[in-house]
């Protein structure tokens, strides 16, 4: 990686403040990671404050020809935000203000710094959320969520990102700002906060995000079903899907899953299930008292021993806190875990799941299934001590066969986490050579070039380093869930 | 280089490909514009070697769905070699366990409807005349439907596609899988794209549960201000009714719920009996809150025809007809209503607004290109002033002249225009239709 030159930094410095950049080694350092297990070191850091500001560092990248990152939390599970070439990389941590709250029209514009869930609790005393919610809403970004086009276990119902970001504010590689979208006016036009929404920071860096916020649901009721075998539970979600019901989120943990997090949280799973569910229904008060019946009889049809439900809001917290808090309780059973996406179609999961776990026997690997089942997208998480010599390569190795079966199943290598730079060469199990120029073609239409975040999203192209790897600290907080 | 003759020569030949005769061109004439010629492609393959056949003879393109919207858009700069995708009309993919379907982009909707509504599911994209609009024409035009409302519009719906670029590269994305983010999503760039972008071959959807009883409720008000008020009410409340509709005097005449001079706010309620019933009493009391004069609650055939009246809107377009889409913050939308209906000197349009949406469809039935153009004019004008837009839906020939139909400026419409130029250089794919390629 090329040094960079005292001149950039100074003159970052007199764009963003003394304050705002960072470039010592030992400031560096805390930037070397995102979620994944991959590393990467970036040359200088600078944390913008306004749009001018992003414009002027991202012309000034493009000046002296090195690579430009934008990064939001840094919870990205693909590598995204890793400055794996070098380079400026630029969090927007400091860019987190609602700027605009239409109460009429449901609309907020905010920068794309703010904390997910931070937007969800302002507006809150209107009666209002946003949808997506990744569960690392805690820590995660709007514009990292942008970026990804994050899901979360309410997508379900409601939709993921995309369906929910109605304009953006955009600056180009050359530095332009641009708005982009109708801003809740639904005025035509080529959809580009459509394509760039998902683009992993390669196309343009987000500045501003209108957003449509919804209505809190009159009532909301959660299920607990207990289940004797996976094969169950996994019919148990087709068959509430064939019902004609979709519940607000319809998650399933596995028994390792259950062992992890019962003897900490006491969230009231039974320690000998080999699976439970958790279905929530919300909406108007009469659907979801229906409910009650209605999905308690198709959950037990399937075989569940036992179905419990709640509609009082800290009974409902703890059965989800098990969900919620998974990833962190897997840190009693090993200090390192590797957290996978991929999708399939719903019908398809009873036989994958029983592959995850072939393939995870076979590599001698723990792993642990706690996922949004409803559409289909599994996190299987390997569990491993990476001081075990050998360990990072099997379950690298299981990773990718895991995908693999994904895509057989005719799925797909990413429902949520993106593909940065973990799954760029996994792309073509799904894309033809065709279908990757044809998109990489938006790069131009955009000016993007190769500064803008470069060797991610796409099979890597020469100039691009290899991935460094580890040492895996499992960096999660308790609070933090997939 | 190849001549526009030695194509048609290529194409006659080709298997996969039907060149339709000199007959049956007539039905193809857009904008007063004859093509030069029609072909029907039977798969994939067809539509790939009539593209590529057409490029190299430099000769444009004109992607033919249902041919119901094919008149709406900027006046087509030249004739075409008009690519029919009726025969790619075979259900590729059909899991109802797993809510998603694949069709090819030629099958009806109307088709499509029933057949996933025999599994007791819903494909909520309802544009225009179902019966002969096809999902490719359908996710080019962009149009949703009313109960875009409850379940978003055809963005949101579609979650995989393949399309021929104007070379002729046939381009995959998303999936068959409703979570997928994987690539650039080009399918979002497709929906709404006119044409101008690529040839729509293949489409995958997400699908939804049908709602065991739907019911539409009916309530008139004196004036679009109150009718406007009660629907920003549903809107913003807990009720998720399927659609929220607004209907100007005398634009639902036609079917047999009367007083005819009235503001009518069109409900669809959808869900369980209990639901259904409990909508009911809701909308009741909105109703007599917003001063409405009437509330009737409509089922069966009776509410099939207005549903069939709201969602048909404007369509089929007579040839001298004018369509305007005025799109506002929902909040403006009574607003754009004055904008629209109160000018001076010109006759009064028919309306039909997506409330929940802010977009207003205004329809002058036989208008005088001067005067169309007139209107045009004013109405952006006005809707300027409001912060909302207006496309031409539909207009003579002469009246789009030299006009853009699109009705959008702002930054991004140069981004728009390299992505036109990164798709389709040669401009070659529905000539002249692309934004920015007339001066607004
Ligand atoms: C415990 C845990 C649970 C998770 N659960 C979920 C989940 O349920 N659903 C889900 O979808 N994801 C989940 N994630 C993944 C991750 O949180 C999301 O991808 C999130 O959207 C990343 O946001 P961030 O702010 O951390 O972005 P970062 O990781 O910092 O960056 C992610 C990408 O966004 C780009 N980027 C960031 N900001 C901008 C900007 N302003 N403009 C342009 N590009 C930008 C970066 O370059 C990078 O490519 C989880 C992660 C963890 C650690």
């Amino acid at each position: 990686m090329t040094q960079l030159s005292a001149t950039l930094i100074r003159e970052l410095r007199a764009i963003a403040g003394d304050s705002a950049v960072y470039h010592r080694p030992e400031d560096l350092l805390l930037f070397e990671y995102d979620g994944t297990i991959d590393r990467g070191l970036p040359g200088v850091v600078v944390y913008p404050s306004t749009t001018e500001h992003v414009s002027a560092i991202v012309r000034l990248a493009r000046q002296h020809g090195v690579p430009l990152i934008p990064r939001g939390a840094g919870t990205g599970l693909s590598g995204g935000a890793l400055a794996t070439e070098g380079g400026i990389l630029m969090p927007m941590m400091r860019m987190n203000r609602l700027l605009e709250l239409d109460l009429e029209n449901r609309i907020a514009v905010v920068e794309p710094g703010m904390v997910n869930l931070e937007l969800s609790r302002l507006v809150a005393r209107h009666d209002l959320f946003y949808a997506p919610d990744p569960s690392s809403q805690k820590a995660c970004t709007i514009g990292g969520n942008v970026a990804e086009n994050a899901g979360g276990p309410h997508c379900l119902a409601l939709g993921v990102t995309a369906n929910h970001v109605l304009g953006l504010e955009l600056v180009l590689a050359d530095g332009a700002i641009v708005r982009t979208g109708g801003w809740g006016i639904d005025r035509g036009g080529y959809d580009l906060t459509g394509v760039v929404v998902g683009s992993e920071g390669t196309l343009a860096v987000v500045t501003k995000v209108c957003v449509r916020l919804l209505r809190r649901p009159e009532a909301v009721r959660t299920f607990l079903a207990v289940y004797d075998s996976i094969e169950q539970a996994t019919e148990a979600v087709a068959a509430v899907i064939g019902a004609g019901i979709v519940p607000g989120a319809l998650e399933m943990l596995d028994r390792n899953t259950i062992r992890a997090v019962e003897p900490i949280l006491k969230c009231g799973y039974p320690l000998d299930a080999e699976a439970v569910l958790l279905v929530e229904i919300d909406g108007l008060a009469e659907a979801v008292r229906e409910s009650v019946a209605r999905i308690g009889a198709v959950l037990r049809e399937c075989g569940a021993r036992d179905v419990r439900s709640a509609d009082d809001p800290r009974e409902r917290e703890r059965l989800w806190s098990g969900r919620k808090q998974a990833f962190g309780a897997f840190g009693a059973l090993q200090p390192n875990y590797y957290i996978l996406d991929g999708v399939v179609p719903p019908g398809r999961l009873p036989e994958v799941l029983a592959g995850v776990y072939a393939i995870c026997d076979r590599h001698q690997l723990q792993v642990a299934n706690v996922f949004h089942a409803g559409d289909g997208n599994l996190h299987p998480c390997v569990l491993f001590d990476e001081r075990t010599p050998g360990v990072t390569e099997r379950v690298l190795a299981a990773g990718a066969e895991i995908m693999r079966l994904c895509v057989d199943a005719g799925g797909s290598i990413s429902g949520e986490h993106g593909i940065g730079i973990e799954k760029r060469d996994y792309m073509s199990w799904i894309f033809t050579d065709d279908d990757m120029h044809a998109m990489l073609r938006l790069k131009d239409a955009f000016g993007a070039g190769n500064g803008m975040n470069p060797c991610k999203a796409f099979p890597t192209h020469a100039g691009c380093g290899e991935i460094q790897r580890g040492p895996a600290t499992a960096k999660l907080g308790g609070e933090a869930w997939v | 280089m190849m001549t526009t003759a030695d194509a048609l020569a290529a194409l006659a030949a080709h298997p996969e490909l039907d060149l339709l005769s000199q007959a049956h061109v007539a039905g193809y004439i857009v904008d007063g514009i004859a093509p030069i010629a029609v072909v029907r492609p039977r798969s994939e393959a067809g539509v790939i070697a009539a593209v590529r056949q057409a490029a190299a003879a430099g000769v444009p393109v004109l992607p033919w769905g249902g041919g119901t919207s094919v008149n709406g858009g900027n006046r087509l700069a030249s004739p075409c070699l008009v690519i029919d995708l009726a025969a790619l009309d075979q259900v590729i993919e059909y899991q109802p366990r797993d809510r998603t379907i694949t069709a090819g982009a030629g099958l009806r909707l109307a088709a499509l409807a029933k057949l996933v509504e025999a599994e007791g599911q819903l494909l909520p994209l309802e544009p225009p005349l179902p019966e002969r609009a096809t999902i490719g024409g359908a996710l080019a035009s962009g149009l949703s439907g009313p109960r875009r409302h409850r379940y978003g519009s055809a963005r949101d719906l579609l979650i995989g596609s393949t399309a021929v670029l104007a070379d002729g590269t046939c381009v995959h994305s998303g999936g068959r899988v409703a979570k997928n983010v994987a690539g650039y999503d080009l399918n979002k760039l497709w929906v709404g794209s006119a044409g101008t972008l690529a040839v729509i071959t293949q489409a995958s959807f997400r699908l939804w549960p049908a709602p065991p009883v739907t019911e539409l409720a009916l309530l008139a008000f004196p004036t679009a201000k109150a009718a406007h008020r009660a629907a920003m009410e549903i809107a913003g409340s807990p009720l998720q009714p399927l659609s929220l509709d607004l209907a100007g005097p005398a634009t639902l005449a036609a079917t047999a719920v009367p007083p005819a001079d009235v503001w009518w706010l069109c409900i669809e309620n959808g869900g369980t009996p209990a639901m259904v019933e409990r909508l009911r009493g809701e909308l009741r009391a909105v109703a007599s809150r917003c001063g409405a004069e009437r509330t009737v609650a409509v089922r069966g055939q009776e509410a099939a025809g207005v549903r069939g009246m709201l969602r048909d809107f404007g369509y089929p377009a007579a040839p001298d007809a004018l369509l305007l889409r005025v799109v506002t913050l929902p909040s403006r939308l009574a607003e754009a209503v004055l904008a629209t209906a109160a000018l001076q000197d010109a006759p009064l349009p028919a309306l039909v607004a997506r409330a929940g949406a802010g977009m207003l469809l205004a329809r002058w039935s036989d208008i005088e290109p001067a005067a169309a153009r007139r209107v045009i004019v004013r109405v952006r004008a006005a809707v300027a002033a409001l912060g909302g837009s207006v496309a031409i839906a539909h207009a003579a020939a002469a009246v789009k002249d030299g006009l853009d139909t699109w009705g959008i400026n702002g930054g991004d419409v140069a981004i728009m225009q390299q992505v036109k130029q990164v798709y389709d250089p040669a401009g070659l794919l529905s000539p002249g239709r692309a934004p920015g390629e007339h001066e607004h």
